[in-house]
């Protein structure tokens, strides 16, 4: 058990990753009651602007910068031009929609940037050695992004007039319209909120591991299983979430090879719905 | 030629099968099943395994289409607790564990699969084989389309359409709708399992990346295409499959000048594009399901005639879907 200490620091960095995923997938099913698939798509398509971005010369932080923007913007026009017609109908059509979207957008990034592996060409950092174990600059770095992003939307939600009709519309949408906040405006602002978020967390999954293709789809199940084991819709459980699933996979790994991450992700989910399907956290939205 | 066109039909009709299943479950009852392939892959690997170790293949088809249905026993017991949008997500992801078993473990043969599964046929020189394996799996198709119809007839059918349309109402009733939806999964996954059979054993040879969820995607967007009516979904799935492989070849001629890759990709974002524009513009399919049994008629009152026989259409039978 002397490389728990080690096991626990990298479970934390992919938990907070993993929780950077959750929340998105849950700030959209908070407000718009879907399990939207296309977020994996935001996430690959947002990473690749970044590399785009650097291929022309812009700075690092530009370039995270750009690849937010995408992010908001996919989102956003993934709303106007594929849920919007929608949602009126019910949640399981919104759901295949959002296959159709992830299949469009992850395949123009295989057609644009090829199917290979790729990466930001980052320097290497030398690895952190703290005592009991150790970290590299990056993995510590994109630790202290998730919960600065985690700090950002508990504010937007809790101190802002745009997050208390977040709130609004999530809790009651037809009173919420009632009361005059303006839904649409709301809505299209939540899709550019989690549009963010997902680039956010491909970005950080793209510096910490590699490119390809399928880099947000391959986090997807993962995410999905930290928002459900938290709560979804609620942004501390996603936290929470993201966190055990991390620690516990890499734990897991004393036991049972790391290929099988997955299927310890899906055991967790699995249990959860079973026995608690409000997550750990939250019993806003039935199951 | 002939025995590309035979070829491409049977996997067509292979591809038919796993939708006139799936849409028992979406189509018919409304489960969001993301995992479809996971039961073509089991369907798959036993018949293979049980092949490979010297059983005939009958018995292959038959316990593949068993150890489908046996994968789905816990998962149709979980639909009965799960709202639409979380089955499909543990259904995904199950299709996930399944690949990935199947690509780490030994007996599955890891990511090389399994080589040598015998071929039906084999025997038979190439351009006939094709021709017997094409009428073969149509005569397997039509069975199947005529047996899953003569089930949904049935009251089971009805019962399933309006879970569908209202499940709480149908509860009301004193149905059992568990026990519905449950066997409406098993019977899905169970055609699954057996068009993995007759895909293993028609191309010989299987291995994890031939199970990626990308296949379910396909047949989903098959019977979207298609409609609800059996034979709708199983034309749907093999015009998608079709039009796969007619840009496949055209690209192969040199009659589209990209790439083989770019057009796999391009394929793909027009599928994408197109399954969301069949949503919004088309969601019933080209070919819708009509209820083509008696209609109920009522018993008392004096209402029309007409309007009373008049077949119920699937329209008629759904109830207002609100979100729960």
């Amino acid at each position: 058990m002397d490389h728990l200490p080690q096991l626990l620091a990298n479970g934390v960095v992919d938990g907070s990753l993993y929780a950077l995923t959750a929340l998105g997938i849950s700030l959209v099913f908070a407000i718009q009651r879907f399990a939207n698939v296309a977020h994996s798509a935001f996430m690959t398509l947002s990473a690749y602007a970044v590399l785009a971005s650097l291929a022309v010369g812009v700075p690092i932080v530009g370039a995270v910068g750009v690849g937010l923007v995408t992010g908001a913007v996919v989102a956003v026009l993934s709303e106007r031009l594929a849920f919007r017609a929608l949602e009126r109908g019910p949640a399981v059509t919104l759901v295949i929609a959002s296959i159709g979207v992830t299949l469009a957008l992850q395949h123009l990034v295989a057609l644009i940037w090829g199917s290979g592996v790729r990466n930001y060409g980052l320097p290497v950092w030398v690895q952190l050695d703290l005592g009991l174990f150790t970290i590299t600059p990056i993995g510590l770095g994109t630790m202290l992004i998730a919960f600065v992003a985690v700090g950002l939307l508990l504010v937007l939600l809790h101190r802002t007039q745009l997050g208390v009709y977040m709130r609004a519309v999530s809790d009651l949408p037809d009173l919420a319209r009632v009361c005059g906040v303006p839904a649409r405006r709301v809505i299209v602002a939540t899709w550019a909120v989690a549009g963010a978020l997902a680039a956010l967390a491909g970005i950080a999954f793209g510096i910490r591991t590699v490119l390809t293709p399928m880099l947000g789809w391959d986090i997807l199940i993962l995410g999905f299983a930290a928002a459900i084991l938290g709560g979804i819709g609620s942004v501390a459980g996603a936290v929470i979430g993201g966190l055990v699933l991390g620690v516990g996979a890499e734990v897991a790994t004393i036991w049972v090879p790391s290929t099988y991450r997955e299927v310890f992700a899906f055991a967790v989910m699995l249990v959860v719905l079973l026995l608690r399907p409000q997550g750990i956290v939250g019993a806003r939205t039935r199951v | 030629m002939s025995t590309y066109l035979t070829a491409t039909l049977s996997i067509a009709l292979i591809y038919g099968l796993m939708g006139l299943g799936l849409n028992i479950q979406w189509g018919h009852t409304g489960l969001l099943n993301f995992g479809h392939v996971a039961f073509f892959a089991v369907g798959a690997y036993t018949s293979g395994l049980l092949a490979l170790a010297g059983m005939p293949i009958w018995v292959g088809a038959v316990a593949a289409l068993v150890a489908a249905a046996v994968l789905a026993l816990p998962v149709g017991w979980l639909t009965v607790r799960l709202k639409e949008d979380y089955l499909a997500i543990v259904t995904l992801a199950l299709a996930e564990v399944v690949r990935i078993i199947f690509l780490n473990a030994d007996w599955s043969g890891g990511p090389s699969g399994l080589t040598g599964v015998p071929r039906l046929f084999s025997q038979i020189e190439r351009s006939t084989r094709t021709w017997i394996w094409a009428l073969l799996l149509v005569l397997i198709v039509v069975v199947a389309v005529t047996v899953v119809r003569s089930v949904t007839e049935a009251p089971f059918g009805r019962t399933l359409r309006a879970i569908r349309g209202d499940e709480v109402a149908v509860a009301s009733l004193g149905k059992n709708v568990a026990a519905y939806k449950t066997q409406s999964f098993l019977l899905g996954a169970g055609l699954a399992g057996l068009a993995g059979s007759l895909y293993a054993h028609w191309i010989g040879y299987i291995a994890p990346e031939q199970f990626v969820p990308l296949v379910t995607f396909y047949v989903f967007i098959g019977i979207i295409l298609g409609g609800s009516s059996h034979v709708g979904a199983v034309l749907g799935t093999m015009l998608l499959v079709a039009a796969f492989e007619a840009s496949r070849f055209a690209t192969d001629l040199g009659a589209i000048p990209i790439s083989a890759t770019a057009m796999a990709n391009l394929r793909l974002i027009v599928v994408g594009i197109g399954l969301v524009l069949l949503l919004r513009w088309r969601p019933e399919g080209l070919w819708p399901y009509k209820y083509r049994g008696v209609a109920v008629t009522p018993t008392t009152g004096d209402s029309g005639d007409a309007a009373a026989t008049a077949p119920i259409t699937e329209e008629q039978e759904r109830v207002p879907h609100g979100r729960h």
